[in-house]
């Protein structure tokens, strides 16, 4: 199978962590937390667009709120695809870093 | 806090901006999460920074939004001409149809607009144009372009506005000599020193502040140059004019612009005229058109007011009993107003009109063949619309689409039409007299190209695109499934349909049977004008000018004229019977009335001979004789018209004054028509030569020459001529011989009438062609769509005569409401065109049955074949197909 790249894995996983509350400015603000650096609002949505098109994600709209002039969030989910997508990479992840703990006593010193 | 401090918005412009160029249906959302985070953005870093935030936004996402606008344009479009250029292979005989008719009318146009601009254009070449205008005279029931001599120099001197006020006059036609190089020169004027600085006429040599400075001053252009110099530098050079004397060539202009009112090819000095007494120069004697160069500060209405109270104040008889007062014309108002049918430039600012219109008709009838046979023949792009819609296309992209075609075609035939016009030019700048220079690359020229190119593809395109784009998906796709339903959908919409196309039809016929009608109307007034015209029965009528001695010696011309058999009568008249007439009020007779006021008379000096041989009848009295040669300054003939106009009961022996001096009048003769016919028949006087060689300036003899052998009668001309030409020669010795035949002269004066006639008939011709074009395709598809209905009709006994009347049965209807619709409104046009002309010929009824009887014939000889092929072909093809 294919992997899915490290910044779709994030976004998933931002989801993931964020349950029913997801949705772009919340998603934006925990990778943000997440990777340390500051992700343009076009970066997050071109990658929301492209899972939810691969039917890693869904979406549906909830209610508007007064911060957003009265528009409604979109909420994304994992679909059952995106969330053994994302146990799938973790797997590989697991695997691959699972011998390596020098690494780290290295970069401490 | 109330909500609405705590929860500023985003700057509105940007917002809305972004919610138009965002792309899909996430748009709402994603517009929140950016307020949103605009929030707090504002929140931690201040309103400010926010809002640059969030432009910033906006600019970045500029580039992208348009990289994939034009990528998804240029895919489709790429999509869109396949599939154009594949519906044009596939259906040649259409593409055909829509092409050819759409160039034919594309070339129409552009030539025709070419034309307008070149009407257009005239004198717009002098740099003060807007400052010089011509001084007109407005009469009771003629206006008038000429003032008197003194005129100009009082209106200089004495109005601060004019600064320069010009006299031209036209020169008679005279002979020039240099060396070996003797020519008429018909084009000349006389004007004053200053017109070279006034006037936009650039010298190449000489200094045009003096060139017209002395009487023998002459300014030559270019052509006439090279005509007698060839080589040689003209210039301080001598030519001799009509063997009196030398003229010295003060300098030579570039020549004449076509696009100039007044075309010359010479001009002399105003000092010349008064010098030789060229005309009459008081201030009764209207003679010279008059220029004036205005100061900017200037009120056209004071002005005018001051022009006619300084011509009142010198004492101008025709002011001063207001019969005419001044008034003034701008410079480039001058061609396509002429004030008279005497203005020499004559453009017409009708024919521009009616030539647009013309042009703008057979586009439009292009456009109606495009329309039509697209919408006919739309049910095989319904399955390709619907299938379009199915995958996405929005309604505004099928519409794109078709737009695009139409424009596309428009664009394939402007290439056609540029390259036919191009070729085409020499012809038609033949047609109309003129000659237009075709620059495709000229900004303007382009400019009209492309408004062209346009106006054809959204004419064209416009009902099309939104008929064909209406089809619903569901419809047009399913009728494969379930014929029935679609069948009747079907019939519903070709209903509708069809009114459209035959709304669009019966204009197109309507339109084509105007140009008809007006085409039938115009030659019948050329006719009507011949009939009326002077002609003689059996004979020709040939005639010389007074050059050097033919005055002089007149009766030995005369006699030795006459000593040839076939010359039958010798006469003598002061102009050319077509030429500038002299007008006067200054008339008087026994019984005037005050309530009759001023007569106008046109006067006309002859020799004896000239009634007889101009064979005009004498009423009642007689003609002037040798055998009274008392007739001499003592007699006066009239026509009927002077007679009706004074209304006198018995005029002969009744006492009559021209300019004062008193006669009776001894004979009536009968009208006769030699000037245009579109200027009414004027009152004339008759009256001998007194002196002959003094008095002529511009006089002819008119040699009246008998019909031998009517068959052959071509064949003893060459021979008279040619004696003619010998007592010419025994006379003269400095002119060259030349003669001319009155007819073609009297004939010249319609050119532009034959012209328009020309002109009518082929654009008459074109349009009915092109509607033919369109209704041959129409044909062709409602037979082809009813091939199984002459199939069923055929095997239940129908008979061929049945079905050729089924099928050309609507468009007979069709082209009856064309007629109807065409006859008011060709009626209404044609009628006030024909009040150009003094003497009209009435509209015939039969020439609209005429015309409607050939928009028949041609609409069913258009169809026949169609219909026959149909009508003959074996029902069990028509059943069997599919």
């Amino acid at each position: 199978m294919k992997f899915i790249s490290r910044s779709e894995e994030y976004i998933m996983l931002c989801i993931w962590r964020l349950k029913k509350k997801a949705y772009g400015v919340l998603i934006r603000n925990h990778l943000k937390e997440l990777t340390d650096q500051t992700w343009a609002f076009g970066a997050v949505f071109v990658m929301l667009n492209r899972l939810e098109k691969k039917g890693l994600l869904d979406s549906h709209l909830a209610d508007p709120t007064p911060q957003r002039g009265g528009r409604s969030k979109r909420i994304y989910r994992l679909t059952p695809k995106g969330l053994k997508a994302l146990i799938d990479i973790k797997k590989v992840h697991d695997s691959v870093w699972a011998d390596i703990t020098e690494l780290k006593l290295v970069m401490e010193k | 806090m109330t909500a609405k401090k705590k929860y500023s918005q985003p700057p509105r412009f940007t917002q809305w901006l972004l919610k138009c160029i965002f792309p899909d249906r996430k748009a709402y959302s994603t517009l929140g999460d950016l307020a949103e985070a605009f929030q707090i953005m504002a929140g931690e870093k201040g309103l400010f920074r926010a809002r640059l935030w969030y432009r910033c936004q906006f600019l970045k996402a500029i580039p992208y939004f348009f990289s994939d606008l034009i990528y998804w344009r240029v895919v489709m479009f790429k999509n869109y001409m396949k599939i154009a250029i594949r519906h044009m292979r596939r259906q040649k005989g259409y593409s055909f149809i829509n092409l050819s008719g759409l160039i034919i009318g594309m070339t129409c146009t552009i030539l025709i607009l070419l034309w307008i601009k070149n009407e257009l254009s005239y004198d717009k070449f002098h740099e003060q144009k807007q400052d010089i205008y011509r001084v007109i005279c407005v009469g009771k029931e003629h206006n008038y372009f000429s003032s008197p001599a003194p005129f100009a120099p009082a209106i200089e001197a004495e109005i601060p506005e004019v600064e320069n006020a010009i006299r031209i006059l036209r020169a008679p036609r005279f002979v020039y000599k240099y060396g070996e190089n003797v020519f008429y020169e018909d084009n000349g004027i006389t004007a004053d020193p200053a017109f070279f600085s006034v006037f936009t006429f650039p010298l190449i040599k000489g200094d045009p502040e003096t060139a017209l400075n002395n009487p023998e001053n002459i300014v030559i252009s270019e052509k006439m140059a090279q005509r007698y110099f060839g080589d040689e530098d003209p210039l301080h050079k001598s030519l001799n004019i009509e063997n009196q004397g030398e003229l010295v060539i003060s300098g030579i202009m570039a020549d004449v612009p076509a696009n100039s009112h007044f075309q010359f090819d010479y001009v002399l000095s105003h000092k010349f005229v008064e010098e030789v007494r060229l005309c009459g120069l008081q201030w009764g004697d209207f003679n010279f058109k008059t220029y004036i160069k205005a100061a900017e500060t200037r009120d056209e209405k004071a002005l005018i007011g001051r022009l006619n109270s300084v011509a009142e104040k010198h004492g101008c008889p025709q002011i001063v009993q207001k019969q005419l007062t001044f008034s003034i014309q701008s410079m480039s108002d001058i061609y396509l107003n002429p004030i008279s049918n005497y203005d020499i430039p004559l453009g017409n600012k009708r024919y521009v009109y009616i030539f647009s219109v013309i042009a703008f008709f057979i586009l439009f009838i292009a456009c109606i063949n495009f329309i039509n046979l697209s919408t006919a023949r739309s049910e095989r792009r319904a399955k390709e619309v619907g299938l379009r819609k199915v995958v996405g296309a929005s309604r505004m992209q099928v519409v794109r689409q078709f737009f695009g075609e139409s424009v596309f075609l428009a664009l394939i035939s402007l290439m056609a039409a540029l390259l036919l016009a191009h070729l085409l030019m020499p012809i038609f700048s033949e047609l109309i007299g003129k000659n237009i220079r075709f620059e495709i690359f000229n900004l303007t020229n382009l400019l009209v190209f492309v408004v062209v190119t346009c106006v054809v593809g959204i004419l064209a395109g416009i009902y099309p695109a939104l008929y064909l784009s209406s089809f619903e998906p569901v419809y047009v796709l399913k009728s494969g499934g379930s014929f029935l339903s679609f069948f009747k959908d079907r019939t519903t919409r070709l209903k509708k349909r069809g009114a459209m196309r035959k709304i669009l039809v019966v204009t197109q016929f309507s339109l084509s049977l105007i140009l008809i009608l007006s085409t039938l109307v115009v030659y019948n007034q050329l006719n009507f004008i011949k009939q009326k015209s002077w002609k003689l029965e059996n004979d020709h009528m040939l005639y010389i000018p007074f050059k050097e001695n033919i005055a002089a010696k007149y009766d030995v011309v005369k006699n030795e004229l006459l000593s040839h058999p076939a010359i039958v009568a010798v006469g003598a008249k002061d102009v050319v019977p077509t030429g500038l007439r002299n007008n006067t009020g200054g008339v008087y007779w026994e019984g005037k009335t005050r309530e009759q006021g001023n007569i106008y008379m046109e006067t006309t000096r002859i020799s004896f001979d000239y009634f007889q041989t101009m064979g005009m009848d004498i009423v009642t009295g007689r003609g002037f004789s040798r055998d009274f040669p008392g007739d001499v300054g003592k007699a006066y003939v009239l026509n009927e018209e002077a007679i009706k106009k004074m209304g006198m009961d018995d005029p002969i022996g009744k006492t009559f004054a021209l300019y004062g001096r008193r006669a009776p009048i001894v004979g009536v003769v009968k009208n006769t028509f030699y000037h245009s016919l579109r200027t009414v028949l004027r009152p004339q006087v008759f009256y001998l030569f007194t002196n002959l060689p003094r008095q002529t300036f511009s006089g002819v003899v008119l040699i009246r020459v008998k019909d031998l052998q009517r068959r052959q009668s071509a064949s003893h001309l060459p021979d008279v001529i040619a004696h003619v030409e010998k007592v010419w020669g025994s006379v003269n010795s400095f002119a060259p011989f030349e003669y001319h035949f009155l007819n073609e002269t009297i004939d010249a004066q319609y050119k532009g009438e034959r012209r328009l006639g020309r002109l009518f008939s082929y654009f008459a011709f074109l349009a009915i062609f092109i509607s033919c074009l369109g209704l041959f395709g129409l044909a062709s598809f409602v037979t082809e769509q009813r091939t199984k209905e002459i199939g069923i009709r055929k095997t239940l006994g129908a008979s061929l005569g049945n079905i050729m009347v089924m099928l050309s049965k609507d468009f007979t209807k069709w082209v009856l409401v064309a007629n109807i619709i065409a006859w008011p409104v060709a009626w209404y046009a044609m009628a006030k065109w024909l009040q150009n002309f003094a003497y009209r010929t009435h509209i015939a009824w039969w020439t609209f049955l005429a015309a409607g009887t050939a928009a028949f014939l041609i609409a069913w000889l258009t169809i026949i074949f169609q219909t026959y092929k149909s009508a003959r072909a074996n029902p069990v093809d028509a059943l069997k197909y599919e």
